[in-house]
């Protein structure tokens, strides 16, 4: 086989921005706000367990992840499968990637799906359509209307939502068939200081808002503001490990290690290309873009309008019921609420690209494909994904069981075999030394220790804790600990009062199937490197 | 908004923001991408007649 290095990144910043893009999503203006915000788990203790996870899992595993795919990069691999059978060199090493391709195409399913939510309420609040009044539940309606969260197959047909889903899947796949550096990273180039200016745009004018009903002077920014950030009882928090577990778990997703992103991205280094102080940036941006932006804009101007009550709804009903609301009852409110719809959607553009550049990755260098063959045959994939997900909607059943499967238990087990291969099949010693070829900076020498001991075991107990909590049902207490099955374990299997989903089990079913179709497409991929 | 949870607002965002910053600055003035011409000789304009 020939080696061929069919593209790469044009620019160091390049790179930096398009992992900054990958990572900065939906998740850093809506989830983030709404776990610090919340009374029982989020405060002063949330923010303290969120920084720790940072230091000893987040960034640690961040560069572990583009040291890796920087290496795989230079041995002609830009696919976790490659890059981990590179590292392994073992028949079995390059079915360790595996998860490295089906979680960001898996989360693509439904990730685009959202992302045409985003710009059909951006599209919407422009033009004044989302102007609904005063009356929450017409929001709400316009909400289900807009996902056909009422009955399955409800958004299929010339109507608006499903020619936005049309246009952002078309969309995705014009701007990938460009290639890296025209495609991805012209995009997030473009996209990310947008995105930031958009963000600071939209805090000027929360921050301006004062007391918007004088007759509620208890509903202010300022109140918003210490709703959100002041600490509650620490010394209690911290000794929760409902909050541990949640402040890991956002670190883990909203920095998109372990999703097999990253290790792609790097791939397109070269040998002496900076990768500490990259990874460390594009890091930076997004606990910029999450604490500093996103932790004082959506909180603080629902609670100045709507209350404390507003803001407890979950990421979905706060993004999508409240805002909306909220915008509605502002001046120039329509061109606030198309701004932020706006930044929420270029947020996940540039995450849904990087979704799908490892599918295109490995397809070019597993099955030998152009790049035609491949944007076709992960249009393909994707677009049965999609279908699955956007005719079955109704309680949008569909969309979160493949977010659980895939989004949530897929990426905390690609995050904690991504540590141990680093430190046991790659050599902690020897990716110390290789993380340090061409760097800017240096990473302190504790962190050593921590890649080498202290992440892989926190992440270990943090998974483990993951597992039992939301699959086995743990009410995470040590002394009178009880075990039900949560609701995505009754969907499949069914319980007393809670009867099986068809549409779940379907979903499960074909995210098997679709396993299984990476599984003989690695398989197949492994006798073309076997035979370099 | 209580002092605490200012004191935490304002470490939280400043710790962020400044650490962006700095990255930031060290990526713009650092060491320079060689990129695709990393082998060829810079040119001063100035010495293009004497070449």
């Amino acid at each position: 086989m020939t080696t061929k290095q069919p593209d790469g990144w044009s620019s160091k910043l390049g790179v930096i921005m398009a992992v900054a893009g990958s990572a900065v999503g939906l998740g850093n203006f809506l989830r983030f706000p709404g776990l610090v915000a919340d009374k029982e788990t989020g405060g002063g203790a949330f923010l303290i367990a969120y920084f720790i996870s940072l230091l000893i899992v987040g960034l640690p595993i961040c560069w572990v992840e583009w040291t890796l795919g920087r290496f795989g990069g230079t041995q002609g691999y830009n696919s976790s499968p490659g890059i981990f059978h590179a590292i392994i060199r073992k028949p079995w090493g390059k079915y360790v990637g595996l998860l490295g391709f089906i979680i960001p195409v898996g989360v693509y399913f439904y990730y685009v799906v959202i992302e045409s939510w985003c710009l059909g309420y951006a599209w919407s609040s422009f033009t004044g359509g989302l102007d609904l009044g005063k009356d929450p539940k017409t929001y709400a309606d316009a909400f289900a209307t807009f996902t056909g969260l009422k009955a399955d197959g409800a958004v299929l047909g010339l109507g608006a939502p499903f020619l936005f889903f049309i246009g952002v899947f078309i969309l995705n796949f014009v701007i990938i068939y460009r290639g890296l550096s025209r495609g991805i990273e012209f995009i997030c180039n473009w996209g990310m200081p947008l995105l930031i200016v958009i963000a600071l745009v939209l805090l000027v004018r929360v921050l301006t808002l004062g007391t918007p009903d004088p007759t509620k002077p208890e509903l202010s920014v300022w109140n918003g503001l210490g709703y959100m950030w002041n600490p509650h009882d620490i010394a209690n928090g911290l000794s929760n490990p409902a909050v541990w577990l949640k402040a890991a778990s956002q670190v883990f997703f909203t920095l998109s290690v372990g999703f097999g992103v990253i290790i792609t991205y790097a791939s397109y280094l070269k040998k002496n290309d900076d990768v500490v102080l990259s990874g460390l940036t594009a890091t930076a941006a997004n606990e910029f873009c999450e604490v500093g932006l996103g932790g004082m804009i959506t909180v603080p101007a629902a609670f100045a309008f709507l209350g404390a009550s507003a803001v407890a709804g979950g990421t979905f009903a706060l993004g999508f019921n409240v805002l909306p609301q909220v915008f509605a009852g502002m001046p120039y409110g329509h061109l606030f609420g198309g701004l932020f719809f706006t930044l929420l959607f270029i947020a996940a553009i540039t995450s849904s690209l990087s979704m799908l550049q490892p599918g295109i990755a490995f397809l070019e260098e597993g099955l030998g494909l152009d790049r035609r063959g491949s944007v076709a045959l992960l249009g393909l994939i994707t677009a049965v994904g999609c279908t699955l997900v956007v005719y079955f909607s109704e309680g949008l059943k569909a969309l979160s069981t493949v977010d659980f499967w895939i989004g949530d238990i897929g990426i905390f087990l690609q995050g904690t075999i991504l540590i141990y291969v680093f430190n046991l099949s790659f050599g902690t010693e020897r990716g110390w030394t290789e993380a340090h070829h061409g760097a800017d900076i240096r990473i302190p020498r504790i962190f050593k220790f921590v890649i080498r001991w202290v992440s892989p075991a926190y992440l270990t107990a943090i998974f483990a804790m993951f597992v039992l909590r939301n699959v086995a049902g743990w009410n995470l207490s040590f002394s009178a600990a009880t075990f039900t099955p949560t609701d995505p374990i009754l969907d499949l299997i069914g319980g007393p009062g809670h009867p099986a989903s068809g549409v779940a089990r379907l979903t499960a079913f074909f995210l098997l199937l679709f396993a299984g179709f990476s599984g003989l497409m690695i398989h197949r991929a492994g006798k073309r490197w076997d035979a370099r | 908004m209580t002092t605490a949870g200012l004191l935490f607002m304002l470490t939280s965002v400043g710790a962020v923001t400044g650490l962006f910053v700095w990255c930031l600055i060290k990526v713009l003035t650092g060491k320079q991408d060689p990129g695709h011409l990393a082998h060829v000789e810079p040119i001063d304009e100035a010495d293009l007649d004497r070449r």
